[in-house]
């Protein structure tokens, strides 16, 4: 989708959502967080709040929708309860010393493995994220609780090693779980030979040119909601 | 549909995980890059030291969940500091199902009243212990040392009350620090959490006092882990005030005394009002104004107020700042300059006090490690004498763990129903081994408590393996490697897709994969399907857990077929039972005992009776209830158990006495009942018979008698 009239601002969204991909970038403008294009329309579902456009005078209006600064943490923390991952992005320049642009940066990813805020924590139960990989019949995990630096770590071998593995990770029961873009269908067939699967992941390992060439130390795969 | 549906999370009623998947770029899994981020992190020269020399797909993944956590927080994360390896399933599994149908740490069927095995026994008072036990019952231990040393440090806060209700006492007053400790290095640690954790650290030096001169092995170790960190519990109280602000730019968070700057500038803030009276009376005295005031606003800050009369009485240094009606507004130099002095000092107080918080959470953190040595200590040690507590409030009783395959329950209760049930709940004895009486079938009334007893025997040795103890008057527990729940399909429609499929599936995981180290508790299996076709399923699923060398696991199959007590008659260690019931002045009464034996009949009618059915109904019911017991279904007189092959099926540890009650076992079994052969089809046309016997040729005109042929032709199957 490109236009003609693509302002700085909207390259300068394009450019972060590019190196995040997979989350709702909340983009700061002055005293609220913004969303904007499928974002906004995601945003505006979930979080009932009203979808509106940027641009409206122009042929291609830019769906948007926000919420102020102020009570964005419980917006965000619904999301992120959802199963969404939520990039936070300010503005790292003083406003008044407005050049045209100013200067953002994504300050921290809110994801449902890596809870820090009390909303998203339950005080008697852990929360873990957990990461899975294998290597031929060699099949390793980890589970970390970040609120507590709990961290432990297993493996097992043998034509048998995704079942026990996959039945620790059940018992862990991690809300987010970390995998090589390259499993993406042993994993689903691995989890759903040992566990009964139920309708729907709800991910996709669509990992597009542009992405690999950013040669970002960090980045992840869009995920994308199942029909 | 696209992107209108959003994340979709497998269904909890599946038993599978419900989770954001994240992939992430194969490049990033490189073992040296893992390896290497761990060792950094940790401050090794190598990973040897957490057992995970060799390990390579471990570290992979753990490096990988370091490597997130840190990128997700743009933060160093000190407090993840260690990483524990062990062996997959190094406890008694237990898979979610089980975990659902036990009910252990949710209860199943909403409304208030529902309670879950963790809601009984859980008397942690920290957070952070009852995460601990939690984990406990999730993933109760599989080493015996482990589990005696948690029964010892239970049973030594069990019997004296002085020092469980001490240990309590202080446990109390301790906050949740794991979590303080993970905000602190985080960088989102207010002055309250500064301030509970020095509370909590507060009690540990006599929580050492409370926990000398233990017996229990695990005490002294919880002891000795408990450092008492004077340094940091020092730091804090000189730094931070005793009760501050939540937020730290809220001021009044730093201690008077702590920074010299601070302090000279709050003495400036402070003497404000005295310098402003001090500044008013000199104004007053030098004009000669007496009601001249000097008073303070948002919008013009500090000004010198006089009324309208005295307006031309000022002197020439007074800047006029505003006119009003009845007065007017002035200020001076020495106003101004005092102003800016003061209002700067209360902006710098807030930033000073927001640089010295932060020095004195950077030096706190670099205590991390001891700190949650100590945590991990407090823990553990809350975890313990909650059980202690539940032990001492629900009469439990030290369980005997033992390395054979016995499991000996002597008057078992079922720990969540004996709380919150209206009677007194009726106690059970439960016997299992791995030889003459590893399959129990037990039969009996709906409603009797067959399911408790499958529920209470699970329960039990889960509690026994976590480390509690347990409802009975006594109990032999072994070591099992997993316990097994699967409850028959109920009818509930509303969900939509095959339940008995569900049922199947999940009993189809247990024949591939239990052991005689195993538990497997099977409630009503076969019922989601006709008759015959789940009588053969659970008939043969008890069989082959029976006869299967590597799978035959100690069983408890509770069933509506009655058909399957014959199972006890022909496998050498299966063994009958019945929920008992008595029927008393024409009522049926569940008497909820266990005994051996077969039940003699199902009281279902009576049950049926007593739900109010109508009366035509259950005597029809009664009359074909009649016949079927007369024609007893036989299907089973061509089978012929074949002796030497029933008698393999021992687990490992069986002694002489065991194999000689074998032999014995089943040689009984040889010798069957032969019943009467009949069959379903010979039921219907019984109808037929009789429908014939009625009728009276003599009666029937010959276009009559040849209707009654077509007719009855057409019923005959």
């Amino acid at each position: 989708m490109t236009t003609t009239n693509t302002t700085p601002m909207v390259r300068q969204y394009r450019e972060l959502k590019s190196q995040h991909p997979g989350t709702l970038l909340f983009f700061r403008l002055g005293d609220f967080y913004e969303l904007f294009f499928e974002d906004a329309v995601i945003g505006s579902r979930e979080l009932q709040i009203t979808l509106t456009a940027r641009h409206k005078e122009r042929d291609d209006p830019i769906p948007m929708c926000g919420v102020p600064h102020h009570s964005a943490a419980n917006y965000i923390a619904k999301l992120v309860r959802k199963g969404y991952r939520v990039a936070i992005c300010e503005q790292t320049e003083d406003p008044s010393k407005a050049k045209k642009l100013l200067r953002r940066e994504v300050v921290r990813v809110v994801t449902p493995g890596t809870p820090i805020d009390p909303q998203l924590l339950e005080p008697r139960a852990s929360v873990y994220l957990a990461a899975v990989c294998a290597q031929g019949e060699t099949v390793g995990a980890a589970f970390l609780d970040i609120s507590t630096g709990e961290f432990r770590a297993t493996q097992a071998d043998g034509s048998d090693a995704w079942q026990r593995i996959a039945a620790d990770i059940e018992s862990y029961a991690p809300r987010e779980l970390l995998f090589p873009a390259a499993l993406t269908t042993l994993v689903r067939a691995g989890f759903s030979s040992a566990l009964p699967l139920g309708e729907g992941w709800g991910e996709g390992a669509k990992l597009s040119d542009k992405r690999r060439r950013t040669k970002k130390y960090f980045s992840f795969c869009r995920r994308r909601p199942s029909p | 549909m696209g992107e209108g549906t959003g994340p979709q999370f497998a269904s909890p009623d599946s038993g599978g995980l419900a989770a954001t998947l994240t992939p992430l770029d194969d490049w990033l899994w490189q073992n040296q890059d893992c390896e290497s981020l761990l060792i950094k992190q940790f401050g090794v020269r190598s990973l040897d030291g957490y057992g995970l020399t060799g390990k390579a797909e471990a570290i992979r993944a753990a490096g990988s969940c370091l490597r997130y956590a840190q990128e997700t927080q743009r933060a160093g994360a000190a407090h993840i500091s260690d990483i524990v390896y062990f062996e997959p399933q190094d406890h008694l599994v237990l898979d979610n199902i089980t975990v659902r149908n036990l009910e252990l740490v949710e209860a199943l069927g909403g409304g208030g009243a529902s309670r879950s095995l963790l809601d009984v026994i859980d008397e942690t008072v920290t957070g952070m212990g009852a995460r601990l036990l939690r984990s406990w019952l999730l993933r109760p231990s599989l080493h015996r040392g482990e589990i005696e040393q948690r029964h010892g440090a239970v049973a030594e806060l069990h019997a004296s009350h002085v020092k469980r209700d001490r240990t309590r006492t202080l446990l109390k007053e301790v906050a949740d620090v794991e979590r303080l400790t993970g905000r602190l290095n985080l960088g989102s640690a207010t002055p309250r959490d500064l301030v509970a954790l020095r509370r909590s650290l507060d009690q540990v030096p006599q929580v050492r006092e409370a926990l000398a001169n233990s017996e229990s092995s695990l005490l002294q170790v919880l002891n000795e882990a408990c450092d008492e960190l004077a340094d940091v519990r020092t730091l804090i109280a000189s730094a931070i005030e005793d009760d501050p602000p939540a937020k730290v730019i809220d001021g009044g968070v730093i201690r008077n005394g702590y920074a010299t700057e601070l302090d000279e500038l709050r003495s400036l803030s402070r003497n404000a009002k005295q310098t402003i009276a001090a500044m008013e009376a000199e104004e007053r005295s030098r004009t000669g104004i007496g009601s001249l005031r000097i008073r303070y606003n948002n919008v013009f800050g500090y000004f010198i107020e006089v009324s309208k009369a005295n307006a031309a009485r000022v002197p020439p240094d007074y800047e006029r700042r505003q006119t009003l009606a009845n007065a007017e507004r002035f200020t001076t130099t020495a106003l101004k300059e005092w102003e800016s002095k003061v209002l700067g000092a209360e902006e710098r107080i807030l930033q000073l006090e927001s640089e010295i918080f932060g020095l004195v959470c950077r030096e706190v953190a670099t205590e991390t490690s001891r700190i949650q040595a100590t945590a991990r200590a407090l823990a553990c040690l809350d975890a313990v004498s909650s059980l202690a507590e539940t032990a001492i409030r629900r009469r439990y009783v030290r369980p005997a763990i033992h390395d054979g395959g016995e499991i000996e329950i002597v008057h078992g209760r079922h720990p969540v129903i004996e709380v919150f049930n209206e009677e007194p709940f009726v106690p059970n004895s439960v016997y299992l081994n791995n030889s003459t009486d590893r399959l129990l079938i037990i039969t009996g009334p709906n409603m009797g408590g067959k399911s408790t007893v499958l529920r209470q025997t699970g329960i039990i040795s889960i509690l026994g393996q976590m480390g509690s103890f347990v409802p009975a008057e006594r109990a032999r527990l072994p070591l099992l490697d997993r316990v097994w729940t699967r409850v028959g399909a109920s009818d509930d429609l509303a969900r939509g897709r095959s339940t008995f499929m569900v049922e199947m599936t999940e009993t189809a995981a247990i024949l591939h994969s239990a052991t005689p180290r195993s538990l497997v508790l099977l409630d009503e299996i076969g019922r989601g399907t006709a008759t015959f076709d789940g009588l053969s399923i659970a008939w043969a699923v008890a069989e082959y857990l029976h006869d299967s060398p590597e799978h035959a696991a100690k069983t408890l199959f509770a069933t509506h077929y009655h058909e399957l007590t014959e199972l006890a008659e022909r496998l050498p260690g299966a063994q009958n039972y019945q929920i008992t019931a008595t029927e008393r002045e024409g009522e049926v009464v569940f008497l909820h005992r266990l005994e051996r034996g077969r039940a003699s009949k199902s009281y279902g009618i009576e049950v049926a009776r007593l739900a109010g059915m109508p009366p035509a109904a259950l005597t029809r019911a009664r009359e074909v209830l009649q016949r079927l017991e007369r024609y007893e279904l036989d299907v089973f007189t061509d089978e012929i158990p074949s002796e030497p092959e029933r008698a393999v099926a021992v687990g490992a540890d069986s002694s002489w006495e065991e194999n000689r009650a074998l032999s014995k076992a089943a040689m009984r079994a040889g010798r069957r009942r032969l019943a009467a052969q009949a069959s379903l089809f010979d039921l219907a046309n019984q109808k037929v018979v009789d429908e014939l016997r009625a009728a009276d040729p003599e009666e029937l005109s010959p276009e009559d008698a040849k209707q009654l042929l077509r007719e009855l032709r057409k019923q005959i199957l």
